[in-house]
């Protein structure tokens, strides 16, 4: 098998979540190429061994299964459309509270983990829009890290989580129980 | 058996590959008084059995562009329900709910937030309003049979009459009545959030360590909310949402005292029995804390706006015209 180190190097920055403009591609190949998959696996089960969150049973076949029923179920995980936007704000004002949205839901790993104090509530986020308000509010820690990291003012992220928390509540008794309310606050929102 | 297994198979295999033609003709086809019937029947057992029964399950999520998989384990018992839902792809995010709290543990940002939980007032009352009610603003039907996760299910469809509220198709298992894959749908029928579940067992029991937190959060900052709740007084109407799509109402009103802030928050709960918006409004003390605009996570929707000094917030699994309409709404006084 012919691999060069480039691509391999390549999966495992894209694994780091620190591959962009070439991740779609490597994306694509992994999943028309059952090799480069089984390495993007290997990987995958290095790391955890190597955090010892392996289970006593490793299924490796599990991505070449997901990836032959996606291909036959296209219309039911991976629907025919290019344009979605999500948390994307409306310009001007809407920029504190997608952040504020971001913050609380959808902190982003960024690589060296940004260490968080009581007083800075759970609002860390690298918003992809800079607004004089979001610059003023940025620390020292950005310069520690990759990409830009800013603080949004606690009490508004707080308000927020907790707005949604609050909702949830009255969407768990009620209604059509059709989308598991707290799957929106498990879930990851991250950057679109 | 083997011919009902292939039946479906090749049902479902038509419908991933003419899912426009399938549905509308199978709209056309059953979309009378017995299979609107049917619908509302489905729903209402879901909706008792996704209460009573012990499952533990494995769920993939999809918005936009990004899947997640999640477990979700739910436990009924004497002491009442409890269920825990955690993330095992990304983040080990964690809800854990009870009777009394609802517990969010974010290893992200090393934070975890207690909320006070609503138990389910009542256990068997199924949907919050007759189901006749419902129908003036949704069709129901069922649209055909399915499989998901190995189990056969129907198909409901909810398709909402006006474009203020989003629709739903659900895959209930015909066996159990639970919920297997769940799509929300925009007014081109563009799902806006899925869920599938590729497994779920229901089971006797739940053992009790499945619902503990693996994380202990133990050096994590808590933000914990009060559980006070200040009575609001029928008639009180300090603050009132002028707008709201047909059908709606208020379907509950309180004054709380939430997390991080003492200042208590009015909470205005309006549903037309499908859809629900919550409308917060609370004092702003800083000004730079303000939120404005529109946002999103997945199927909820949320518009922040100002009025006199306050942070009037609108958030509901509904379309954004209707959180920003009813929140631009909002008047102070009677």
């Amino acid at each position: 098998m012919t691999m060069n180190k480039n691509y391999r190097e390549q999966i495992s920055v894209l694994m780091d979540g620190e591959l962009d403009d070439e991740s779609l591609s490597i994306l694509k190949d992994l999943s028309d190429n059952h090799e480069h998959r089984q390495i993007w696996c290997r990987y995958h089960l290095v790391g955890e061994s190597l955090r010892g969150n392996l289970p006593s049973h490793v299924d490796l076949g599990l991505a070449d299964r997901v990836s032959a029923a996606i291909k036959n179920e296209p219309n039911i995980l991976a629907p025919k459309r290019t344009v979605t936007h999500f948390l994307k704000p409306v310009l001007g004002f809407a920029i504190a509270a997608s952040v504020a949205v971001v913050a609380i839901l959808g902190v982003r790993h960024t690589g060296t983990g940004p260490s968080i104090t009581p007083t800075q509530s759970v609002a860390v986020h690298q918003p992809n829009i800079t607004s004089p308000q979001l610059a003023n509010l940025s620390t020292e820690q950005e310069t520690q890290q990759v990409s830009p990291t800013y603080k949004m003012p606690a009490n508004a992220t707080a308000r927020l989580n907790r707005y949604l928390v609050n909702y949830n509540e009255y969407r768990t008794n009620a209604g059509v129980q059709g989308m598991l309310p707290y799957v929106r606050i498990v879930a990851d929102e991250g950057e679109e | 058996m083997k011919v009902k297994n292939r039946i479906i198979t090749l049902c479902s295999s038509l419908l991933c590959s003419l899912p426009i033609i399938i549905v509308s003709s199978f709209t056309v086809a059953v979309a009378d008084d017995d299979s609107s019937r049917q619908a509302q029947q489905l729903i209402n057992e879901m909706f008792s059995a996704s209460r009573e029964l012990n499952y533990d399950g494995i769920f993939v999520y999809r918005r936009g562009n990004r899947i997640d998989a999640m477990r979700l384990i739910h436990k009924a018992d004497a002491n009442g329900e409890r269920e825990r839902m955690v993330s095992l792809t990304g983040y080990a995010r964690e809800v854990i709910r009870d009777g009394k709290s609802v517990t969010c543990i974010f290893p992200d940002n090393q934070a975890v937030m207690v909320e006070k939980s609503r138990p389910q007032k009542l256990l068997t009352a199924q949907l919050p309003e007759p189901i006749e009610k419902i129908a003036d603003y949704y069709e129901f039907s069922v649209t055909g049979r399915d499989r998901v996760a190995g189990r056969a299910t129907w198909v409901v469809n909810i398709v909402p009459k006006d474009g203020y509220r989003y629709g739903y198709q659900l895959w209930v298992d015909e066996d159990t009545k639970l919920l297997l894959k769940s799509e929300l749908k925009d007014d081109s029928g563009w799902p806006v959030e899925q869920i599938l579940f590729t497994q779920l067992d229901v089971v006797e029991d739940i053992p009790e360590q499945l619902l503990e937190p693996a994380i202990s959060g133990s050096g994590y900052t808590r933000y914990v909310g009060t559980s006070d709740d200040i009575p609001v007084h029928a008639g009180d109407g300090e603050w009132r949402v002028t707008w709201m799509p047909a059908g709606f109402e208020m379907s509950d009103h309180e004054k709380q005292a939430m997390v991080a802030n003492d200042m208590p928050v009015d909470h205005m709960v309006y549903t037309d029995g499908l859809a629900i918006v919550s409308v917060f409004v609370e004092k702003l003390e800083n000004d730079p804390d303000a939120m404005q605009g529109p946002s999103r996570m997945g199927g909820v929707n949320t518009f922040a706006t100002l009025s006199n000094g306050y942070q009037v917030t609108a958030v509901g699994e509904v379309p954004q015209k209707t959180v920003q309409m009813m929140a631009n709404s909002v008047v102070q006084g009677r």
